[in-house]
């Protein structure tokens, strides 16, 4: 498998898959509003069209019931030290009951879900997965926790 | 009287092909004079005015599955090229090249229509040693949802000659199914048809095409009676006056 | 039920009356299109589409995809009684924003997840609003993870959606600026939620919460401000103000309730920014300009504090706060408006600084023309202000606090002003060890002249108090550390060069006299050191009499015919040597007093004999 690098978050890409990474212009660079971007990247079994939400809008629309999409995301590194990142337990094995039609940042009928947070390499996480249906969920979770196993988080790159 | 109208229908025949000759050959000058006048890639190998065929008869080339590269936005991509549910066309464009820039103003005004859904097209830019995204951005501006991806890697995997030029790459195993040039979409689906067998591709196309061209029309027509978007005459309306979808 | 759906619609009709009223025209159903529909960000975004799928207008205020099906969670607005907020049993679980909003004049519009807290029973359903917003209610199990990062998650559901222009980290301080785009919620909105290109006090309104938030529901059309300045509308707790050249503010109770007749050209000015937390989270601060003062920057501060009720600070008064640290710094709290000097010329304002909701100590700022801008604070300005404030022989403060070097020693000078000019000047020091104690006149002069606290007197212990003799003023004085028989004492003064340091046992002598015969009158003299016969010898003359204090005669208080009759012989260096008593009066009437080498005897009506 190809592995693919954003950021120092680096995973290995089944075969027929796609990843798209998101690296802001500067580490951490503030944009105009004020806020701060940090890197995230999408892993799918079907095309990833450009223009995509962070959480996989534009993408979970398409994904039919044998498609995946899989994102990690960064927080700020002070998140690292907060409630919500205290897990070091980075997701790896996902079982096919963790999933459910509720966890999902939009509920489209059929999909499946599951949303984890945690802390790698001194960065805060955040690990989301859309099954399509069932049948991806039988089908392709074998290579989502492929992915994950796979996954290695470069020591802290962005800094704020 | 037959024999009359057999020869006007001749002379209109003749005068036809004449026309059809001088717009032809006039088209090939306009674009030596355009590809001339283009001062900043004089080396460049820009495309001849009529398409090449693609490698009917040869053995497919295989073994490119993905294409990894940035988009000018500055994101990092990695497409599959197989196995997917589509096929894909790489467009491989430049900035710089004159006969690539009504391709891009062409995908600006008319897409998706120009491609049918059964192919996914990716514009494929040299690397950024090669090219300014900001230039890539600028020109792939308006132009929807189509994959834009700067990857001097992929010019080297298609041993790609110069620009434009297109790929067309099967879905199951990363078969190159075609490649060529052309200077424009229609030509390039012509390309894509002949490609993959399949004329009804064209046909399609060329349908939505026209669909495409008559939806415009009535926009502009709209636009310019003063009727805009949100006039009460667009709605159905009932008794009451409320608009109703 | 039927109270939540009338609220809803109570909202929405408030939206569409001010945005209508803000734009100014007549109301129409094209301009109620125009204004309250999604017909403007569709215009904006996606014209041709727009122009070619025609929509309802009731459908079109919700924007897109608002049906229960459509997989996205209801606006707040919608659910919870018109307030764009966080319902109760919710807390903010994330942001998100979609950048060049048409809602937010081409800024991004932010959108602000409430997801359910851990005990709450939401339960998915579709929104029952008699709105078009149907979308669903607490169904998403997600968060977007940049709010409330010290809460873990718990997986509860999105109950609903807050929308605002203004930054989440602006809106809710538990919101990271971690940022998230999702444009496709760019269309999405609600009757409840104001409509594209709305006026921006209208934006500011929602932002706040609406109706439910702190503006309440709005009374009356908005008004232009008078000069020109811009536009405002008043509301049920405040107004907000749209004043071109300082932005949209709005002022909200309990501030408004204090400053509302003061705001515009001819008071505070206009608000400069929202009103601000405290940091000790016990009230709000806000601060307002006023383009007429011909300055740039703050005119003026309100701060309302629980305890200690609103007040404004401006002028010279709030630039030297803000120089001390505002609230944070060793004032404090305002506890008073700022106010003009007795004489007009100059301004003040008092302050508490508190601990656990309770004042610790006050003080105070005053700012004049002829003194500067200066602040006292606990027991200085207690002190002060016992003696009389401003109108007391002190003055106004001349420095902020100075420390003295030792531990809670602290001194500020003061200055009695006339018009622009100083008449005189004063102290007030306070030690743990002395207490807290004011001087001023000339004794202030003389004990500045001396060296202040570094010179022999010290610090002072008393106030300035009139002699026992009502001749003249004093003031006593101890050193900080290590007191001697030279140290401490007073400064004696009968006005202008008459002003004098006692030191040590040579004010215990004269204080002794000022208690008992009063021979030795008022100073007129500084001590005069020297050695006679290798002794050493202090002495200091009085109107009436001297002290001569010697090893061989301690603190002897001399007076009368025998003291002419002992400077006619020569004093210390004469035949008679130093005293060795001071001046008794024998049961004969006579006096006398000893000496190292003979005796004085005055007969009273006759002359001197030395024995």
């Amino acid at each position: 498998m190809r592995t693919f690098d954003t950021a120092g978050i680096v995973v290995p890409v089944p075969p027929g898959w796609e990843a798209r990474g998101v690296v802001p212009p500067a580490p951490a660079a503030r944009l105009p509003d004020g806020s701060v971007a940090y890197p995230y990247v999408h892993l799918a079994n079907v095309a990833l069209p450009p223009g995509r939400a962070p959480y996989g809008g534009g993408v979970v629309e398409h994904l039919g019931p044998e498609g995946v999409l899989l994102a990690l995301l960064e927080f700020a590194p002070g998140s690292a030290r907060t409630a919500l990142f205290t897990s070091h337990d980075a997701p790896r094995r996902l079982r096919p009951t963790e999933f459910s039609g509720a966890q999902l940042q939009r509920t489209l009928r059929g999909q499946l879900g599951l949303q984890r947070f945690f802390q790698l390499g001194g960065r805060a996480l955040c690990c989301y997965v859309v099954m399509g249906g069932p049948p991806a969920l039988r089908h392709a979770l074998g290579d989502v926790n492929r992915v994950l196993t796979g996954l290695r988080v470069h020591e802290v790159v962005t800094s704020r | 009287m037959i024999w009359l109208v057999a020869l006007e229908a001749a002379a209109i025949g003749v005068l036809t092909l004449v026309v059809v000759a001088l717009a032809h050959s006039y088209a090939g000058l306009a674009a030596r004079v355009e590809e001339t006048a283009s001062p900043r890639h004089p080396a460049h190998v820009d495309a001849p005015h009529a398409m090449i065929p693609p490698h009917r008869g040869d053995e497919p080339t295989t073994g490119v599955r993905d294409l990894l590269g940035a988009t000018p936005a500055g994101e990092r991509v990695l497409l599959s090229l197989a196995p997917t549910s589509r096929d894909t066309l790489l467009a491989f464009l430049t900035t710089s090249c004159a006969s690539c820039r009504g391709l891009w103003d062409e995908l600006t005004l008319a897409h998706p229509s120009v491609i049918p859904p059964e192919v996914r097209l990716v514009i494929v830019s040299k690397g950024e040693d090669r090219e300014s995204p900001s230039q890539v951005a600028a020109l792939a501006d308006g132009i929807g949802d189509v994959d834009v991806v700067m990857s001097s890697e992929a010019w080297a995997d298609f041993d790609v000659p110069g620009s434009p030029y297109f790929v067309l790459v099967g879905r199951e195993r990363g078969d190159v199914l075609g490649q060529g040039t052309a200077r424009t979409w229609d030509q390039v689906m012509g390309l894509i048809g002949v490609a993959a067998g399949d004329e009804r591709v064209a046909a399609r196309t060329r349908k939505s095409r026209r669909d495409r061209r008559q939806e415009l029309d009535v926009d502009r027509v709209l636009l310019e009676a003063g009727v805009r978007p949100g006039d009460a005459s667009l709605y159905p309306v009932t008794d009451d006056g409320a608009a109703r979808a | 039920m039927s109270h939540r759906r009338d609220a809803a619609r109570a909202t929405d009709r408030w939206v569409r009356r001010l945005s209508g009223a803000l734009g100014g025209g007549t109301w129409s159903r094209r301009s109620f299109l125009a204004r309250t529909s999604i017909v403007g960000s569709a215009v904006a975004m996606d014209l041709k589409a727009f122009a070619l799928k025609p929509v309802s207008a009731y459908d079109a205020v919700c924007g897109t995809m608002s049906a229960c099906g459509d997989a996205f969670t209801a606006f707040c607005c919608t659910i919870n009684h018109g307030a764009n907020l966080c319902p109760e049993t919710t807390y903010v679980g994330g942001w998100w924003k979609a950048d060049r909003s048409v809602f937010c004049h081409g800024a991004p519009r932010y959108y602000v997840d409430c997801n359910g807290t851990a005990d709450a029973h939401w339960g998915c359903h579709c929104s029952e609003s008699p709105t078009c917003d149907r979308r669903k209610v607490a169904c998403n199990v997600f968060r977007y993870g940049n709010c409330n990062l010290q809460i873990a998650n718990h997986g509860t559901a999105v109950v609903c959606r807050v929308v605002t222009c203004t930054p989440p980290w602006q809106w809710d301080p538990t919101c990271t600026e971690t940022s998230f785009s999702d444009e496709v919620t760019g269309t999405q909105t609600a009757p409840c939620l104001p409509p594209p290109y709305a006026s921006p006090i209208l934006v500011k309104w929602s932002d706040g919460g609406g109706a439910g938030g702190a503006l309440g529901p709005p009374r009356g059309e908005p008004r232009s401000l008078t000069d020109g300045d811009g536009t405002w509308a008043r509301f049920e707790h405040g107004a907000v103000y749209d004043v071109h050249w300082l932005g949209v503010y709005a002022v909200t109770d309990p501030i408004w309730a204090v400053v509302r007749p003061r705001i515009g050209r001819d008071g505070i000015g206009f608000p400069a920014g929202d009103a601000t937390r405290l940091r000790a989270d016990d009230g709000w601060s806000q601060a307002f300009a006023n383009r007429s003062s011909g300055q740039q920057g703050v005119d003026a501060e309100a701060v309302a504090v629980r305890p200690l009720g609103t007040h404004v600070v401006t002028g010279a008064v709030l630039s030297k706060w803000h120089a001390l640290g505002a609230q944070a710094g060793l004032l404090g709290y305002p506890t008073s408006d700022t106010v003009p000097t007795a004489d007009g010329l100059g301004t003040q304002g008092e302050f508490a600084k508190l601990h656990h909701g309770a004042v610790r100590y006050r003080g105070a700022i005053v700012a004049h023309p002829a003194t500067g801008a200066h602040a006292l604070c606990g027991r200085i300005y207690e002190k002060w202000r016992a003696l009389g404030g401003e109108q007391g022989p002190l003055g106004l403060p001349a420095s902020d606090r100075l420390g003295l070097g030792a531990r809670h020693a602290y001194r500020n000078d003061f200055a009695l002003p006339s018009g622009a000019r100083v008449t005189s000047r004063g102290a007030i020091v306070a030690t743990d060890e002395l207490g807290t104690w004011g001087v001023w006149g000339f004794i202030h002069a003389r004990w500045v002249a001396d060296g202040a606290q570094h010179g022999p007197l010290g610090c002072p212990n008393s106030d300035v108090v009139a002699t026992p003799d009502g001749n003249g003023t004093y003031a006593t004085f101890h050193p900080l550390v290590a007191a001697t028989a030279t140290t401490g004492g007073a400064i004696v003064s009968a006005g202008g060069p008459g002003t004098w340091p006692l030191l040590g046992s040579l004010f215990a002598t004269w204080l002794a006299d000022q208690h008992g015969p009063r021979v030795l009158g008022m100073p007129i003299g500084p001590e005069v050191d020297k050695s006679v016969g290798g002794l050493a010898l202090r002495t200091q003359p009085f109107s009436s009499g001297a002290v001569y204090d010697s090893p061989v005669g301690p603190s002897c208080v001399l007076y009368g015919a025998i003291l002419q009759q002992y400077a006619a012989d020569g004093g210390p260096t004469g035949s008679l040597g130093l005293p060795t008593s001071s001046v008794v009066v024998l049961p004969s009437g006579n006096e006398r007093a000893t000496f190292q080498f003979g005796t004085l005897t005055a007969t009273p009506g006759g002359g001197v004999t030395r024995t």
